[in-house]
């Protein structure tokens, strides 16, 4: 009986939701590691098909999957209670999302956040427990692009800025940003513990195909002949997700982090041209030939966040090369294609 | 006839809105918790006619809209936890319930009051923008409606009513597109007129006048705003919502005259008889912009509107009100 009672006390209660995303994912394939850890995956659907990950994941003693649609109230009653800590990371990503259905990436986004933040405040009932909410670099992006101007390293507390209401690429922005306000104002006002992070740009295996990277190894798993890369002169920085998990895993086992918000990313400057010819250069392939075009549409250039606020209080930076980061994902990417 | 519904439709702008729509051929419907505002002797006296109804309900309970009924021609949506105050006291409650209503203000319009021709009007605020300023030191005079909504810092609570404003401009915008209904946004600059509650800049200088405070406090004299006088203002949201033009659009509504604080205040001296021996002057309110001045020429070029009662007119409307209608004890402040 004693025995059952302090295994008790040390398990760790912890939900994921977008537990199955590529973000998600990663941070489940951590936290698993430590069998005191209890994780549930809540999420609508599987959102790849399965890659035999995910289900080698599900199959870990310590790892449930709750389906459900968290825009849906009555989808919360199955997530139960008593949980120590909540990643709450679901939103639909990718720009052709953003641009396509940006009334969904808005409703999903906002809705879901409504509700956990519903459910931990009423439903959970641990007055102890706290709730990391992933916002994104895209609530400032915009600042860049409306206003020219650039406060490089960029820190957390500058203006959120929607340019321009029509276009849809901003839905994911505002979700985030609208996400942000109620996790800050309504933490305040009930008194429980949050965090909100800002991660920049991150890659690995397992990010689906819409993204840059995943897109650049796409061509070189196909072996192109018309090898195109957008922007080659655009430099943006490149946080490797092992990386990412890590900080928000520290972000969040933090009391000094409470009611705070940071930026997760690395601060070194990679031109696309580079990463490409890394990209080359780890898949052991070249093309024969490389046509080069402009973005095509407005990027947000130079951009490096400020880490120092979250190294100076949870004494987090990325750990992980480039290169390192590269030959993992392309080493996955190959085996899965 | 047209049937109508107004959201919030017991507050300033409702209330106002309700009168003038209730003069044609309409039946109306207004929509309200009483939150701020009450039933008081006006709206006693507007639901006395036969063509205008109220539902007691609140808005962010789901069910709540299925008691509508349905079949509406036009919808206000002007609900919203509307205050300064308020914004700093209660800000997760003015974002939530914003965001909330708005939700369900969609999803009701596009299902259950199943009229395809139907017309749906949002009040987003100057509100949204207004953060440029502060934020980046730069926003163009007059302000056209394309420019950045801009949130300068997530954590005052002053830009709660922004936030969820701008996510119900997002929420209009996109899901009129994918859903393939009628819409337009408005942006109100500084209506002004009788019955606007008594936390507002004019309501609060007429009650310090009425109460001879000497010397009297001005609040950032030299601030500029452009006041616009409520019956423009009705006729404005309703050229904006019977025109097809507005489909789709974004409108500011406001005047194009510029007044500073100090002159307004002169103004209402001079109207009310009386002034103080001397003037103390005080800085701006917290979290208030310097100049607030729209950019007009989208709406009469679409619609024809433009402003007509000069500022002397309606603030004499304005101070017949308030003299018979002094402050009293009120429920919520």
């Amino acid at each position: 009986m004693r025995l059952i009672q302090e295994k008790r006390e040390k398990m760790v209660k912890i939900l994921i939701t977008g537990g199955t995303g590529f973000l998600g994912y990663h941070l489940a394939v951590e936290l698993s590691k430590d069998k005191n850890n209890k994780i549930f995956l809540a999420s609508k659907t599987l959102h790849y098909e399965d890659d035999g990950e995910l289900a080698k994941l599900l199959s870990s003693p310590n790892i449930t999957l709750i389906e459900g649609d968290l825009t849906n109230k009555l989808s919360w009653k199955k997530v139960g209670s008593d949980y120590d800590f909540v990643y709450h990371l679901v939103s639909i990503k990718g720009f052709k999302n953003f641009n396509e259905i940006p009334h969904e990436v808005l409703r999903v986004g906002i809705l879901s956040t409504l509700n956990v933040i519903d459910w931990f405040k009423f439903k959970n009932g641990k007055p102890q427990a706290k709730i990391l909410y992933t916002s994104s670099n895209e609530v400032y992006n915009g600042g860049v692009i409306a206003y020219g101007k650039i406060t490089n390293p960029t820190p957390e507390n500058i203006p959120c800025v929607i340019p321009d209401t029509y276009d849809p690429r901003w839905s994911y922005a505002g979700q985030k940003l609208i996400g942000e306000l109620l996790f800050i104002h309504y933490s305040k006002a009930y008194n429980f513990r949050m965090s909100i992070v800002r991660p920049v740009n991150i890659y690995g295996p397992r990010a689906g195909y819409d993204g840059m990277i995943p897109k650049i190894i796409k061509q070189v798993v196909e072996h192109a002949d018309h090898f195109t890369i957008l922007g080659p002169e655009d430099k943006r920085t490149f946080c490797f997700v092992e990386d990412v998990v890590d900080a928000l895993i520290k972000v969040t086992k933090s009391q000094k982090t409470d009611g705070q918000t940071y930026n997760i990313g690395d601060d070194h400057l990679t031109s696309v041209r580079e990463i490409t010819e890394l990209i080359f250069n780890v898949a052991g392939w070249h093309p024969e030939k490389v046509i080069f075009e402009n973005s095509p549409r407005e990027a947000v250039r130079n951009s490096v966040p400020d880490i120092s606020k979250i190294e100076k209080d949870t004494g987090w930076k990325p750990a992980t090369s480039l290169q390192k980061g590269i030959e993992k994902t392309v080493d996955w990417y190959l085996r899965h294609s | 006839m047209s049937k109508i519904l107004i959201t919030g439709g017991t507050g300033f702008v409702g209330y106002h809105l309700a009168k003038k729509l209730a003069e044609g051929k309409n039946e109306i419907v207004l929509v309200d918790n009483f939150f701020r505002s009450e039933l008081d002797e006006d709206m006693k006296q507007l639901l006395e006619r036969p063509n205008v109804k109220l539902i007691q309900a609140d808005l962010g309970n789901r069910d709540a809209w299925d008691s509508f009924e349905s079949g509406y021609d036009y919808v206000y949506h002007l609900a919203g936890i509307n205050g300064t105050r308020l914004f700093y006291e209660i800000p997760f409650e003015v974002l939530s319930v914003g965001i909330t209503i708005t939700f369900y203000a969609i999803k009701w319009f596009r299902t259950t009051n199943n009229n395809p021709n139907a017309k749906i009007l949002y009040t987003s605020s100057n509100e949204a923008y207004a953060g440029a300023l502060e934020a980046f030191g730069q926003l163009p005079l007059p302000t056209p409606e394309d420019v950045p909504l801009v949130i300068s810092d997530p954590y005052n609570p002053r830009w709660s009513y922004a936030g969820q404003k701008l996510i119900g401009e997002l929420l209009f915008i996109h899901g009129s597109k994918a859903h393939n209904f009628r819409m337009s946004i408005v942006r109100p600059h500084n209506f002004y007129g009788p019955r606007e509650g008594y936390e507002h800049v004019i309501p609060e200088i007429i009650e310090r006048i009425k109460k001879r405070v000497d010397p009297f406090p001005i609040y950032g004299a030299d601030d500029t705003r452009s006041f616009c006088y409520i019956d423009d203002a009705v006729e404005a949201i309703i050229a904006v919502m019977e025109s097809e033009k507005t489909d789709g659009g974004t409108y500011h509504i406001g005047t194009t005259e510029e007044t500073k604080i100090k002159h307004l205040i002169e103004h209402l001296f001079k109207i009310m008889k009386w002034e103080p021996s001397k003037l103390d002057i005080k800085n701006s309110p917290k979290g208030s912009v310097k100049r607030r001045l729209p950019h007009v020429l989208k709406i009469k070029e679409h619609t024809g509107w433009e402003a007509k009662i000069t500022l002397e007119e309606g603030l004499k409307k304005m101070i017949e009100w308030y003299e018979t209608n002094p402050r009293k004890k009120r429920k919520n402040g």
